[in-house]
């Protein structure tokens, strides 16, 4: 296998293109830190790794955007982010070695999203390069813009099967003058959820609300018991008024989101043969699938967004009758109907864009869960 | 990848009378227009194109679009869904003729369940009345553009609206969960659904904001969020306009978030408080109207620091609107701006650019410089907080030359946008206003990539030609200039 390193977003493309000429299978490469993630990854004939495209193209501060490089490390970019007093809140699981390409391509995401959304959301542009040689443009440096098809959309979460993403344009927030964290825990999930209810139909507008089952309490180092965390952010006042309205919570070590973050990582270091499922929940419906759970998994909830990721220490299964992917397994992948068991009457679709952008399955083939 | 452009010239051929009586079959006698004094109000949008439809009809399901959609491929017909027409870019003018496909009549809200934040809505239900369905309890829609009470989830799907507001809460793009769709090749289905990252590829976030060109949406799952526990409006009141844009800077370096920053020049104010009385100072030069939301504490500590802003950028006087009665008094100042416009002006031209936060004193400077340079008065009342510029073009369109004016000074004020970093247009959609502009924003390869996307879908060009791509790249071959008789 060949391993190329462009240095530029135009040398990108036109090793895209040279592949597409010789018929060259690809796999698309950031840090290489998700590789147990989505479907396998195809013998491939050639290798383009974006980390040398790991240039800030843009920031203007006062703008609170940022243009960067597809191959930049998240926590480069929000380390110089933190000099401006300004961040992007994606918390990422690999966050230390995670590209801004592979997040979103992968569609990573974190804790803040219940705030803040996912880079779906943080996103106002990008370029990307297509098997044509095609650089593609979308959006671009204003926080509001229509002009144009939002290809962004498109290539968010796509696991790099249509293009390779070779520039970002994000938009900015100023970084929160402070944080908090507040824990309950009890033996019953219902009681659990209850305290989730009740702020869901509160005036509080958390950052985070993340249940966790027994399971993934004892691998924090909690007592394994059902627990809610919900991250606070603002000034000391706005801090206390959480304080005061979450009866019943106890002020937490804020340190604990860093395990949440990279609890994923952990949990593939520590079970060779672990698999994680990213199921898709409506809020409500939650509780029922945590709680249907066996002990010996363990499952961190964005109680807020309905999604639930499952830990399990060897293969498992997505659960009937709830939407979703086995996100990460062994290098010996299940097959599709495993890994993606229930795809939307819309799959001829997708399946349609794929083949426009790669007639011939070069890249990235099978990475979307096996069947794109 | 070849592609296969269809020949979409608007010769006019009859209707096929086929056709017509299959339509009338399907969906009954009175869901289907064609009198010529009909289809006159369906010529136009809020923008200045114009072309008649050859036919209105008003399906009042999904299954009706589809069956719409097959009767007009089979009929050879091209079609145009459309929402209220309140679109500002020409989105929904049928420019080769065809049918157009009403959603008037899919006014339906399906489904509200608020313990899981969503609503289900046929998508000819206005925006206002998703927001009024679920406000009582608590929540609301997050998209609000200044059309709210006319405009449908539909159109705002297709253009991917905004509104004042959408500074905080994000577009129309970041509150639609899923689309049930029908293709312009007659396939009906669902993309994403209720629940949040489900697997495969964005098919909502790709059809959402396509200008009605893609596919038409016949329904819509919507993301419903808490209203929050307080909101405070502030008129921050300018005696120079670069004051208060200096200000929207100076906000945003302060670190300060808002939900919304409105600016109204002094020519505008001066419109908007002669027809509304909102209490607009006569005799400023700009005003800037600013919204905090959110939890008490918050919005408190906000409102100081927003004054500090003001003040560092001499704003003259710093109203804190006391009750809601005076908060909404202010903004029907802000949302009944075209209205006032049009009192004094029979015509006017609303542009839609957007440039980076730091530049919009610039920005204003150089509108004013290119409407003395046209002879035309332009104004300005706009989305501050995003640099979503909308100055508006007042011309006399009897007076020959007049329009032409208006559309020149527009592009070269988007040219200018382009120019400092930003975009043509920010909420109201390329449309077949700004077609020729897009060449100046996009690569070749850029556009060329959007042409084959739209020929993936619809190779026979039938769903809203000559849209979107400069004339050329667009699909189909426009043989009518676009334009406008009086
Ligand atoms: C006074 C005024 C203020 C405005 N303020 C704002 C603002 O603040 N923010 C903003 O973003 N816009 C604003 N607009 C523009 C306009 O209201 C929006 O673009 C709105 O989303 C259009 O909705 P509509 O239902 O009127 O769509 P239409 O004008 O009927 O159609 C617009 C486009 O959508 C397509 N379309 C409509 N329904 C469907 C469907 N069901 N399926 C497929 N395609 C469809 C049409 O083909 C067309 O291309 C304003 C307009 C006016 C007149």
């Amino acid at each position: 296998m060949k391993v190329e390193s462009p240095a530029s977003p135009a040398q990108l493309a036109e090793f895209m293109r040279d592949c597409q000429n010789a018929n060259q299978r690809i796999e698309l490469a950031g840090a290489r830190s998700k590789a147990r993630m989505g479907g396998p990854i195809a013998d491939p004939d050639v290798r383009i790794e974006t980390k040398q495209l790991n240039h800030v193209l843009a920031y203007d501060p006062r703008d609170l955007t940022i243009s960067v490089e597809a191959g930049m490390r998240y926590s480069d970019l929000t380390a110089l982010l933190k000099e401006k007093k300004q961040f992007l809140p994606i918390e990422p699981p690999f966050s230390n070695e995670a590209t801004i390409g592979g997040i979103l391509a992968t569609h990573s995401s974190g804790h803040r999203r219940r705030l803040f959304g996912t880079v779906r959301d943080l996103v106002i542009g990008l370029e990307f390069a297509t098997l044509q040689g095609r650089t593609v443009q979308s959006g671009g440096m204003v926080v509001k813009n229509v002009a144009g098809l939002d290809f962004a959309k498109l290539l968010t979460g796509s696991f790099g099967t249509l293009a390779a993403i070779t520039k970002v344009n994000f938009k900015l927030t100023p970084a929160p003058m402070g944080s908090k964290t507040f824990l309950y825990q009890n033996a019953s999930a219902s009681e659990v959820f209850a305290k989730r209810n009740l702020i869901l139909k509160s005036v509080l507008q958390p950052a985070s609300i993340d249940v966790l089952n027994p399971g993934a309490a004892a691998t924090l180092g909690l007592p394994a018991r059902f627990s809610i965390l919900v991250e606070a952010l603002g000034s000391e006042k706005v801090l206390n008024r959480y304080q005061s309205e979450l009866a019943g919570f106890q002020a937490f070590d804020n340190d604990i989101w860093n395990g949440i973050r990279e609890f994923t990582p952990n949990w593939l270091k520590g079970h060779p043969n672990g698999h994680v499922l990213k199921l898709s929940t409506q809020l409500m419906q939650m509780e029922k699938v945590i709680t249907a759970l066996p002990e010996n998994y363990a499952a961190i909830g964005r109680a807020g967004n309905g999604i639930l990721y499952v830990h399990t220490p060897a293969a498992a299964t997505i659960p009937t009758g709830v939407k979703g992917a086995i996100e990460f397994s062994p290098a010996q992948r299940q097959p599709a109907e495993q890994l993606w068991p229930t795809p939307g009457n819309d799959l001829p679709l997708m399946q349609k864009i794929k083949h426009y952008f790669d007639p011939n399955s070069l890249l990235n083939p099978g990475r979307l869960y096996g069947r794109i | 990848m070849s592609s296969t452009v269809s020949d979409v010239s608007s010769k006019k051929h009859a209707f096929p009378a086929a056709a017509r009586q299959e339509l009338i079959a399907l969906l009954g006698e009175r869901a289907v227009l064609d009198r010529r004094e009909d289809l006159t109000l369906y010529e136009y949008d809020g923008g200045v194109d114009k072309h008649r439809p050859d036919m209105v009809v008003f399906p009042k399901t999904a299954e009706q679009v589809k069956k719409v959609v097959d009767l007009a491929r089979k009929h050879h017909l091209q079609f145009v869904g459309r929402g209220a027409g309140t679109g500002l870019s020409g989105g929904v003018i049928p420019r080769c003729g065809g049918l157009m496909v009403s959603f008037a009549r899919m006014n339906q809200i399906e489904k509200i369940d608020l313990e899981n934040e969503r609503t289900e809505v046929q998508s000819g239900v206005v925006n206002l009345d998703v927001t009024l369905a679920v406000q009582t309890n608590g929540y609301f829609f997050a998209p609000d553009p200044s059309s709210q009470r006319a405009c449908t989830i539909g159109g705002n799907v297709a253009e991917n609206a905004g509104g004042p507001h959408t500074l905080a809460y994000g577009v129309t793009t970041n509150h639609v969960m899923g689309l049930d769709v029908v293709m312009p090749d007659g396939s009906h289905f669902q993309t994403g659904g209720l629940e949040q990252d489900l697997p495969g590829l964005d098919l909502t976030g790709i059809i959402t904001g396509s200008e009605g060109t893609m596919a038409l949406v016949a329904g819509a799952k919507l993301r419903l969020m808490r209203q929050p526990e307080l909101v405070k409006t502030v008129l921050a009141i300018y005696n120079t306009t670069k004051d208060a844009a200096d200000t929207v800077s100076e906000i945003t370096a302060r670190s300060i978030t808002p939900v919304a920053v409105e600016m109204l020049d002094g020519e505008m104010l001066r419109m908007v408080e002669e027809a509304t009385h909102a209490g607009y100072p006569m005799d400023a030069q700009a005003v800037l109207l600013i919204e905090m939301e959110g939890l008490r504490e918050a919005v408190e500590e906000q409102v100081e620091q927003v004054r500090l802003a003001c003040e560092a950028c001499h704003c003259r006087e710093f109203r804190i609107a006391k009750d809601a009665a005076e908060r909404d008094l202010l903004w029907k100042g802000r949302k009944n701006a075209f209205g006032a416009v049009g009192r004094l002006s029979p015509f006017y031209y609303v542009q839609d650019g957007v440039v980076p936060r730091t530049r919009i004193t610039e920005t204003l400077l150089e509108i004013y410089r290119i409407g003395e340079k046209y002879g035309l008065k332009i104004s300005n009342i706009f989305h501050a907080g995003d640099g979503n510029m909308h100055p508006i073009i007042l011309f006399d369109a009897r007076i020959p030359g007049q329009l032409k004016a208006a559309q020149l000074a527009g592009d070269e004020i988007l040219s200018y946008c382009i120019s400092v970093g930003g975009s043509i247009t920010g909420e109201h959609g390329v449309g077949m206003e700004k077609m020729e502009l897009m060449t100046k924003q996009f690569s070749e390869d850029t556009l060329d990539t959007i042409k084959d996307f739209k020929n993936l879908f619809d190779p026979e060009c039938r769903l809203n030609p000559g849209k979107l791509l400069p004339l050329g790249k667009c699909c189909g071959e426009i043989h009518q200039q676009a334009g406008t008789e009086y």
